[in-house]
């Protein structure tokens, strides 16, 4: 295959853009992919701090890298989740990766705390991923209000987010389906706003641009996310894609244009919020979800 | 022969020579995974050497 715009030889076939592309365009692909995301969704501008929320895998350092080389304000915000080797590796990846670019970090350490992630899994009858996930928003969100930022960004990218929503069709969740947006508003005091610049680009697309340019990032999966149904629906929607090259981008495109409106929830419809009593931050009941698993481990 | 790096740590052999055949062989999705030799990513049309070394990627994160 030859690249679509110099004719050198690729190192990457894109079929649902019927285009190959030699390292130095497939760059400028990509970060036009970005460049569009952040302007269709106005995600953010250059007056505002970004904290960018890394895991140490390659599509939040991916996006760290990116935003910074495209001159926006970033800090990434790490959280050490106390999962063994695999978070050892992880950390210091976030570490090497901050220290090489030269680029500010807040460090959340679990262990330290004394609410490592296994210990949590133990003593409260919930699976990892679903206790990592209250965690990792309690503390995103904890971050984002005490250092004033005006924009959490993730690296979710098109593969999460067309597996998010497939298994949300699946249970036709409401709840959920209102909040598929790569744009999510700013909520109450304490939330806010929630971007995914890369939500135009596939995993192998993010992958691609990891590997030409160097990043280094964890390559092994987290143990406990071990038969994830995320995992089954990336899976399926991957065979999909291989037949019919496209089909991610159009599932999940087709739904903003044509039924995320049937699940909007209007502000008077919104429930009533709460100060936690526990930790002040906002809460949907009085103690909110994750003081409440901390209760749990007394 | 060409061996090939998977993303487990596991060695494997075939004798397949184009990058497509070796992704269909080891029954890889061409949407999961990146193939590198060195420090180049390689198109599924590709043929490569005989005695060749390949590295499979796998892209997939999830939990």
């Amino acid at each position: 295959m030859k690249c679509r715009v110099c004719g050198a030889r690729a190192s990457i076939t894109l079929r649902r853009h019927n285009a190959s592309f030699c390292p130095e365009h497939f760059n400028e692909f990509f970060i036009r992919q970005v460049e569009k995301a952040i302007k269709d969704y106005s995600m953010f501008d250059w007056s505002d701090k970004i904290m960018v929320c890394v895991s140490g895998g390659k599509d939040s350092l991916v996006l760290w890298y990116l935003l910074h080389k495209m001159g926006f304000d970033t800090t990434g915000m790490y959280i050490n989740l106390g999962i063994g080797e695999y978070s050892q590796k992880s950390h210091e990846k976030v570490l090497n990766f901050a220290e090489k670019h030269g680029l500010k970090s807040i460090i959340v350490d679990l262990p330290e705390m004394g609410h490592p992630i296994p210990l949590m899994e133990e003593k409260i009858n919930r699976q990892a991923c679903s206790i990592c996930g209250t965690v990792k928003r309690y503390y995103f969100n904890k971050a984002a209000y005490e250092h004033k930022f005006d924009v959490v960004a993730t690296g979710h990218n098109l593969d999460d987010e067309s597996a998010r929503l497939l298994g949300n069709v699946l249970k036709w969740s409401p709840a959920y389906l209102s909040k598929m947006d790569p744009n999510l508003p700013e909520d109450g005091e304490y939330m806010k706003r929630k971007v995914k610049p890369l939500i135009r680009l596939t995993e192998l697309e993010v992958g691609g641009f990891a590997f030409m340019n160097g990043i280094d990032y964890i390559r092994e999966e987290c143990p406990e996310s071990k038969g994830a149904t995320s995992m089954i629906y990336k899976d399926v929607l991957n065979s999909l894609e291989t037949e019919m090259p496209g089909t991610k981008h159009y599932f999940y495109g087709e739904f903003f244009k044509n039924a995320a409106h049937l699940f909007r929830v209007e502000e008077e419809d919104a429930p009533e919020m709460y100060k936690c009593n526990v930790c002040g931050m906002e809460s949907f009941m009085e103690t909110c979800s994750f003081c409440r698993m901390l209760e749990r481990l007394k | 022969m060409i061996t090939v790096n998977m993303p487990d740590g596991k060695v494997k052999e075939t004798k397949k020579r184009r990058v497509a055949d070796i992704m269909k062989e080891l029954g890889l999705n061409e949407n999961a995974v990146l193939v590198s030799m060195g420090d180049t990513l390689l198109t599924p049309d590709l043929s490569i050497e005989d005695g060749s070394e390949i590295n499979i990627i796998s892209v997939v994160s999830g939990g």
